[in-house]
């Protein structure tokens, strides 16, 4: 198919129109093999548009899409056999019993009775379904079906994986269960992920990279802590004597940030630039305040996600079909 | 042609249409009752009434002198004969047209409807591939299910013609014509017309809806036929046949180009 060198994924000046909508703007990024790509933005902003490009589901208006280095238009086939692709509603015939359905894509995928039979049982028993795999999907609770939808995903053995909010319609325990065999994925670097998420720790910890999108446009490209790393703003926490808060309240005015009481003994000075802080501890101490503690937060994605979002903030969620 | 993978979709569908009560009344109990309801009221009456015998005179008229003479002499009996043998043989077209439709609407639109297609769209099939898979099973269907109904109209129906003393005349060649080239024809235009109709609709029942385009003309079939417009005999049947073909083979072909993973899933 291509040498190991070849990214997984490229993207040159891809571009996806709907009619007046532009779903994906002149995207382009390189994701190399075995590695974890998130996407982060809003709904609308062309997460799903971006995966279902990449897929060969959808075609791009233009600019190229490379899967390990086919082009998915002229390759559909080849580049979704070593695709598995997970959705937020899992794609499961609830109408079939979870055996059938593994069954089916086995045959999809081209893979030998006997290599499917066992597969399947391998996987039935890895998701803790191999006791309920013979019933039908309707029977089925939500966690089940999304877990039954990873094992269909990973039944052909992909080498990318391309998920799409795939914890997003389930509750907090199953949305943990799955995220769970997720992260596992993730860990053993024998693929390669693209993720479609709204959830930030998720995406930290989980992701090599992340491109947040706005508006089909990538704003942000780089590691969860590279990016965190471009907020200069952060919150500075200090253990005070309580007397002391009207005081730092005056310093922190004078800096220009504002403070937030916390627990007795504490305040939160928000909106610290980095290089600040060592003037603002010195004004702290002239101003005859008692400071017994002080922390600074790390930023972190969220942080960075945040900032960029009120810099660029989305005037509306248009979603893609 | 990834024959494995049509045939994966083929029989993944037919399991769903036979745990599917939506798809099972419509596609099976409804055509046979349209079906074996005309024979079985006539086999109910035991005498055809004398206005339907002066109904079908100018039906009579048109027969060929060969045709005519296999006739009883009697009119009753007559008009038994034709409404059997002729007149209701358009009537059976609903059949493979309804069973076709019917299904191929839950196969492309309800897989849509119910969340699933797009996780066949992911599979590593082509656009081709997956087309041929989505029909098989409502052509196939359609064919089978005709002909067990031409089985059970012709058992009926040489009832009826023993209730007036006459020789059975099922099977008989037009009829044969009819299951083997015909119906087989109407299945496929209903096919075409669903394709067509795939990404114009949202839901299964829209798409099933489609059917009745195709009704009409051949209600009118049957109401020219009885009139004496046209006579279907075999020779006329397997011209019919041929031209729905045609129609059919076009239609796909159309409809075909407009079944693309990227319109499937956009709708656009």
């Amino acid at each position: 198919m291509s040498t190991d060198t070849t990214p997984a994924v490229d993207l040159a000046g891809v571009t996806r129109t709907f009619g007046e909508l532009t779903a994906v703007a002149a995207m382009s990024w390189s994701l190399p093999r075995g590695q974890v790509l998130g996407l982060l933005g809003h709904n609308g902003a062309g997460k799903s548009t971006t995966l279902r490009l990449i897929n060969g589901v959808l075609t791009a208006t233009s600019g190229a899409v490379r899967v390990f280095g086919l082009d998915p238009l002229t390759h559909g086939p080849q580049v979704r056999r070593h695709t598995g692709v997970l959705l937020s509603d899992p794609a499961v015939d609830r109408r079939l019993t979870g055996r059938e359905n593994l069954r089916f894509t086995g045959r999809l995928y081209g893979l030998e009775a006997d290599e499917a039979a066992a597969r399947i049982d391998e996987l039935a028993i890895s998701f803790h379904l191999d006791d309920r795999l013979d019933e039908h999907v309707e029977r089925y609770s939500n966690g089940m079906r999304q877990r039954l939808a990873l094992a269909r995903v990973l039944l052909p053995n992909p080498s990318l994986l391309l998920l799409d909010e795939p914890t997003a319609s389930l509750d907090p325990m199953a949305a943990h269960g799955v995220r769970q065999l997720v992260r596992d994925i993730a860990d053993s670097r024998q693929r390669t992920v693209v993720i479609a998420t709204h959830d930030l720790i998720e995406a930290t910890e989980l992701c090599d990279q992340v491109a947040v999108l706005q508006r089909g446009r990538v704003v942000a490209f780089g590691t969860p802590s590279a990016l965190a790393s471009r907020v200069s703003a952060r919150a500075l926490h200090l253990r005070i004597s309580d007397t002391d808060r009207g005081n730092v309240s005056d310093v922190a005015v004078r800096f220009g940030y504002t403070i937030e009481p916390l627990d007795a003994g504490q305040v939160a000075v928000h909106g610290v630039a980095y290089d600040d802080v060592p003037a603002l501890v010195r004004a702290l101490v002239r101003s005859d305040i008692s400071v017994y503690g002080i922390n600074i937060d790390q930023p972190t994605l969220t942080d960075f996600y945040l900032a960029l979002h009120r810099e660029n903030p989305e005037t509306s969620d248009v979603v893609a079909p | 042609m990834n024959r494995t993978a049509v045939l994966a979709i083929a029989g993944r569908d037919l399991r769903i249409v036979a745990r599917s009560r939506a798809v099972l009344i419509p596609t099976i109990a409804v055509p046979m009752v349209l079906l074996l309801t005309p024979p079985l009221t006539l086999l109910a009456a035991r005498t055809a009434p004398d206005s339907l015998v002066s109904a079908l005179f100018p039906l009579l008229t048109r027969l060929p002198v060969e045709m005519f003479d296999r006739l009883p002499n009697e009119p009753a009996r007559q008009a038994v004969v034709l409404l059997l043998v002729y007149v209701f043989a358009p009537l059976y077209l609903l059949v493979p047209v309804m069973v076709a439709s019917v299904t191929a609407a839950d196969s492309v639109v309800g897989e849509r409807e119910r969340g699933t297609l797009e996780g066949l769209l992911d599979s590593p099939t082509t656009d081709r591939e997956l087309l041929i898979g989505k029909l098989l099973v409502p052509w196939g269907l359609a064919t089978v299910v005709s002909a067990l109904g031409a089985v059970a109209y012709g058992a009926v129906a040489d009832l009826v013609l023993s209730q007036y003393g006459l020789p059975p005349s099922f099977p008989n060649v037009e009829w044969a014509v009819l299951v083997g080239w015909v119906a087989p024809a109407a299945a496929a235009i209903g096919l075409g017309l669903i394709v067509a109709a795939a990404n114009r609709v949202k839901t299964f029942h829209e798409a099933s809806q489609i059917i009745g385009i195709i009704v009409l003309p051949i209600v009118a079939l049957v109401v020219a036929q009885a009139a004496g417009v046209v006579l279907f005999d075999a020779a006329v049947l397997a011209l019919f046949g041929t031209v729905l073909w045609m129609v059919a083979l076009l239609l796909l072909r159309v409809s075909a180009r407009s079944f693309r993973r990227d319109r499937l899933l956009t709708r656009d």
